[in-house]
């Protein structure tokens, strides 16, 4: 008998046990432990569920359920930006003040929002994230960096972690117009937006970011938000399709994106244009590669270009993601990665 | 890495009105004489935004979210400069 038959038989000796003994609510109960153990994420969606339907019988469960879906919701998308790069430690915390301990939260400096019940949760995730949105990202990138970029960007984290919640991004989108009310701001968030809706700017704007500026730290040169805004600049060219290959050398930022070629190119001449233009930057100095593949079949070929890159020359990897995100105003699987220079590189 | 929280306290709609009182405000709301104190917008139960103690005094917010983004900025300024 292999393993997993003698599973199997387990599983249905305990399900028939269960049903015998408790009948459905015993069912349901085993399926949700078991759904607790193997993949408590799902677990966790379900039981918000739960919580939901129970929060229109009882004040108990709305102020139970809010909490839950606010301190879930933002810590389940932290914990995905967090793969590419440590943005935020940060656990959003919900504090229901009563009448008996309001006081000491003002005394102690608070701002004490009001919430709506639990048919308005995009208008209290809205709020909850504008308490979230100086926290963001490291504080190293807001000493360092200037004020506006930095908020601008901690915007699109905050639109990210409502999965772009069309309430939340209006409202988000409200204040930070109005705290930053210029042509030249505007325009840099439509080009961070052109740059989120490809995923590169938690993949790739981020990560150099957060590099840069632990490096830097605690200076403040003015040089670091001149080369932000020119990887900006180049990112925008990246997702409008006029970049080839796009480098950037920089005093504080420094590295290079291989687009996977088409498949047509690839059968033709294979990963090797790849491994030189890599080995090329390398050469000048460039410290970072980010490969960029879109489609069923190029994410393939990243993969083994990044074997190649990490045997031949010696490369580093950081991360790598594969996740579905829109390419060229289509959703398609997407593959990111970065590499770093290791020991031989 | 260690989570460190991020503390949001919150008000809950159905409690709002016991907490307005106990601070001594309700009825001061309820009879309009209210007003945000960023926007300067006539405050009543339901455009009520929040609550702050600034230098000892308490000022309200309406549900806009620029006057609470304003009021959160000026709070973390001031508990930095304590």
């Amino acid at each position: 008998m292999s393993v997993l038959n003698f599973f199997e038989e387990y599983i249905n000796v305990l399900i028939s046990l269960t049903w015998n003994a408790f009948g459905a609510i015993g069912i349901v109960a085993l399926f949700l432990f078991l759904l607790y153990l193997f993949s408590p994420k799902n677990f966790e969606t379900i039981w918000l569920h739960i919580q939901k339907l129970l929060a229109n019988f009882s004040y108990y469960h709305r102020k139970k359920y809010i909490r839950n879906y606010i301190e879930k919701v933002t810590e389940r998308e932290l914990e995905n930006i967090n793969k590419c790069v440590n943005i935020s430690s940060k656990k959003l915390k919900i504090i229901w003040t009563e009448e008996d301990v309001i006081d000491s939260w003002l005394d102690k400096g608070f701002v004490i929002v009001k919430m709506k019940n639990h048919k308005n949760m995009h208008e209290n995730l809205a709020k909850a994230l504008l308490a979230y949105l100086p926290h963001t990202l490291p504080p190293t990138v807001y000493a360092t960096i200037r004020k506006d970029l930095g908020y601008g960007i901690s915007y699109f984290i905050a639109r990210d972690i409502s999965k772009d919640d069309p309430y939340v991004v209006a409202e988000l989108r409200k204040v930070i117009e109005n705290k930053y009310d210029s042509e030249e701001f505007k325009e840099l968030l439509n080009k961070l937006e052109n740059v989120n809706s490809e995923s590169l700017l938690i993949r790739i704007l981020l990560p150099e970011i957060v590099e840069a500026t632990n490096t830097v730290y605690p200076n403040q040169p003015p040089e670091l938000n001149v080369e932000i805004e020119k990887m900006i600049d180049m990112l925008n060219e990246v997702v409008n399709g006029n970049l080839a290959e796009p480098v950037l050398n920089g005093k504080y930022i420094s590295f290079a994106i291989v687009r996977v070629a088409s498949s047509e190119k690839l059968a033709f001449s294979g990963i090797e244009p790849h491994l030189k233009f890599t080995q090329k930057v390398l050469e000048r100095g460039v410290k970072n590669i980010y490969v960029l593949a879109a489609g069923e079949v190029k994410p393939k070929w990243a993969k083994k270009l990044v074997e190649r890159l990490m045997k031949d020359i010696g490369l580093r990897l950081e991360f790598d993601d594969s996740y579905s995100g829109i390419y060229r105003g289509k959703r398609l699987n997407l593959y990111c990665c970065k590499l770093t220079r290791g020991v031989r590189a | 890495m260690n989570a460190i929280e991020l503390e949001v306290p919150a008000i809950y709609e159905e409690d709002l009105q016991r907490v307005l009182n106990k601070l001594g405000i309700l009825q001061d709301i309820i009879g309009g004489k209210v007003k945000c104190f960023i926007c300067d917008k006539e405050i009543n139960l339901s455009n009520f935004g929040g609550v702050v103690k600034i230098k000892g005094n308490l000022k309200v917010i309406c549900e806009d979210p620029v006057c609470i983004e304003a009021a959160i900025e000026i709070s973390e300024a001031l508990q930095v400069t304590k």
